[in-house]
């Protein structure tokens, strides 16, 4: 874990072509799961535009992960390009009960060559307190009810399933 | 709680219907919205419950059933065509109130509760 916790570092502007297509085959995994969370057809114009605009908002936090078998103080190591990446969002809902601020994380994507050194691990423990830092008082996740390796992740990280987002299509019936 | 169901009424995006008794007594209600799409995984519209009640001495009769019924078609008439809610996992009779009609799951929500100690004292 402290191998890959070295591995992490918030995004920069120059990681934005690879967060692009790391976001893309983050949505694109979850849309093979199920295809009710199937892509836009702008989703990648719409990724593009967004990504700068949310490395800029103080209330959202962005990590990226390295290939942590690279030294990270190595030569190199500045124009390595992320494998990984995760963003959260400080949030304070709900509006009607008592307010409450929560650290919501909304996305964790580790490239699938990479997988199973520590990586996703150490983004959830990393964003975890990035986002406490920032004041939550909570932290959700929702992941696609399909993925059991993003749920498994979450509870190693002592989350807990608190609600079942449910879906109907109407054009169905 | 008053002046949030004023400004829902308000807002033509809401959608609040309401079960009445004898023309006189509300004893229960639905609220949805009619949420955008974020571009690139939500459908361009999409529908959502949030809230749906009914007074605990009208239960099993039908009503919550009525109520979702109407909103569902209110939501349609809006062009809406997925609609999504979210239920608490310990809830059952919720979930099996909204999986008998037609609903089925998503996503799962996780919590982790932060120890006092480790917030932030200025947030």
């Amino acid at each position: 874990m402290d191998e890959a916790r070295s591995a992490v570092r918030a995004a920069r502007r120059s990681d934005l072509h690879a967060l692009t297509d790391l976001r893309l085959h983050f949505l694109g995994e979850a849309a093979h799961a199920d295809a009710r969370l199937r892509l836009m057809p702008d989703a990648r114009d719409r990724t593009e535009h967004a990504l700068p605009v949310w490395m800029g908002q103080a209330d959202r936090v962005l990590l990226v992960g390295l290939d942590p078998a690279h030294d990270p103080q190595g030569p190199g190591a500045d124009n390595a390009a992320p494998v990984a990446y995760a963003m959260g969002l400080l949030g304070a809902v709900p509006p009607v009960l008592a307010a409450q601020h929560v650290g919501e994380i909304l996305e964790v994507h580790v490239d699938p060559a990479h997988r199973g050194k520590g990586l996703g691990d150490a983004l959830v423990a990393i964003l975890g307190e990035a986002l406490i830092g920032r004041g939550a008082q909570v932290l959700r996740a929702a992941v696609p009810s399909t993925h059991e390796f993003a749920r498994a992740r979450l509870e190693r990280a002592g989350f807990a399933p608190l609600q079942l987002e449910l879906e109907r299509s109407l054009d169905a019936g | 709680m008053a002046a949030t169901f004023a400004s829902w009424l308000q807002d033509p995006a809401r959608l609040v219907v309401v079960a009445e008794e004898g023309g006189r007594m509300v004893v229960g209600f639905a609220a949805g919205v009619v949420l955008q799409g974020n571009g690139w995984q939500i459908p361009a519209r999409l529908g959502r419950i949030t809230d749906a009640y009914v007074a605990r001495p009208r239960r099993r009769l039908g009503i919550a059933r009525r109520l979702a019924g109407r909103l569902l078609d209110l939501l349609y008439e809006k062009g809406v065509g997925t609609v999504r809610l979210a239920a608490a996992v310990q809830n059952e009779g919720a979930l099996a109130f909204w999986q008998s009609m037609g609903w089925s799951d998503l996503e799962t929500v996780l919590e982790r509760a932060v120890p006092v100690e480790g917030r932030d004292p200025e947030a």
